[in-house]
């Protein structure tokens, strides 16, 4: 039986790598393209545009092939240098009116190098729109092809 | 890739989406149950409890069975599936992209582009 028991997606993972490398990783447009695409040197990420202050946008397009794109864009609410970056996350064809869902990645220094650890929240709220599901499984169709 | 129907998933998420609905599918997970069993753990009047069944049932998460004078409810795991299936296409989403960061730090690494 799967727990369904929070409206959260964890994930955690560790790099053997500094937090301020890995936090850079996320914020740096040059960086960020190199590593937020499907298949890294094969399918590109078109575009990256990152305004890293609380309160600036970012907007990410992948070319997922065949003409299609897939764009992810949001919002910055929290960043701590290193340490923390809070984010909302709106997909693809997702209405304008659609409630974003909320994205936090936190940066801990460990013996090997970073700890992250990765949350998502908002799938599971009343407002959550239909298109909005429809349009990141559409999203995530199109992204299922290339892995 | 989800084979539910959005309909079906949007009741499935309104139910989820209350604590005390989350908790009795929790209690439900356990084993079935009877209705005042059910209701136990919480501060509230039987109405109240009933309604949240309603939902749950809407949803077809929870079947309401006779014994006899006592209902049990049993936990219907098919839509909750589904919707456990809807989360999983971002956590593949996410995983990938994070395989990719791993490989992106480690050649960086061996570049020796780290240095702080």
């Amino acid at each position: 039986m799967p727990v369904v028991s929070d409206q959260k997606l964890v994930i955690e993972r560790v790099y053997q790598a500094p937090p301020r490398v890995v936090f850079d990783a996320w914020m740096k447009p040059e960086l960020r393209k190199q590593w937020f695409t499907p298949k890294p040197g094969l399918v590109s990420c078109t575009e990256c545009v990152i305004d890293a202050r609380v309160g600036g946008e970012y907007e990410i397009t992948l070319d997922v092939g065949e003409g299609k794109q897939a764009v992810l864009r949001g919002k910055f609410l929290d960043i701590e240098e290193g340490k923390k970056i809070v984010f909302t996350s709106k997909a693809c064809v997702e209405p304008a009116d659609a409630e974003p869902s909320t994205c936090t990645v936190e940066f801990k220094q460990i013996a090997e190098g970073t700890h992250m650890t990765f949350t998502q929240v908002g799938f599971y709220s009343e407002e959550t729109k239909r298109d909005q599901r429809e349009g990141w499984n559409g999203c995530f169709d199109e992204l299922k092809k290339l892995y | 890739m989800v084979s539910a129907s959005a309909e079906q998933l949007d009741r499935t998420f309104a139910a989820l989406a209350d604590p005390t609905r989350r908790s009795m599918l929790g209690r439900l997970m356990e084993g079935d149950c009877s209705v005042s069993e059910l209701a136990e753990p919480y501060e509230m009047s039987m109405p109240a409890v009933s309604k949240h069944l309603r939902v749950l049932e809407r949803a077809g998460l929870v079947e309401q069975q006779r014994e006899g004078r006592v209902r049990r409810c049993v936990l219907q795991a098919e839509p909750l599936r589904s919707a456990t299936e809807w989360m999983e296409a971002y956590r593949v989403f996410w995983e990938g992209q994070f395989d990719n960061l791993e490989q992106l730090l480690k050649k960086q690494k061996e570049e020796g582009m780290q240095s702080e």
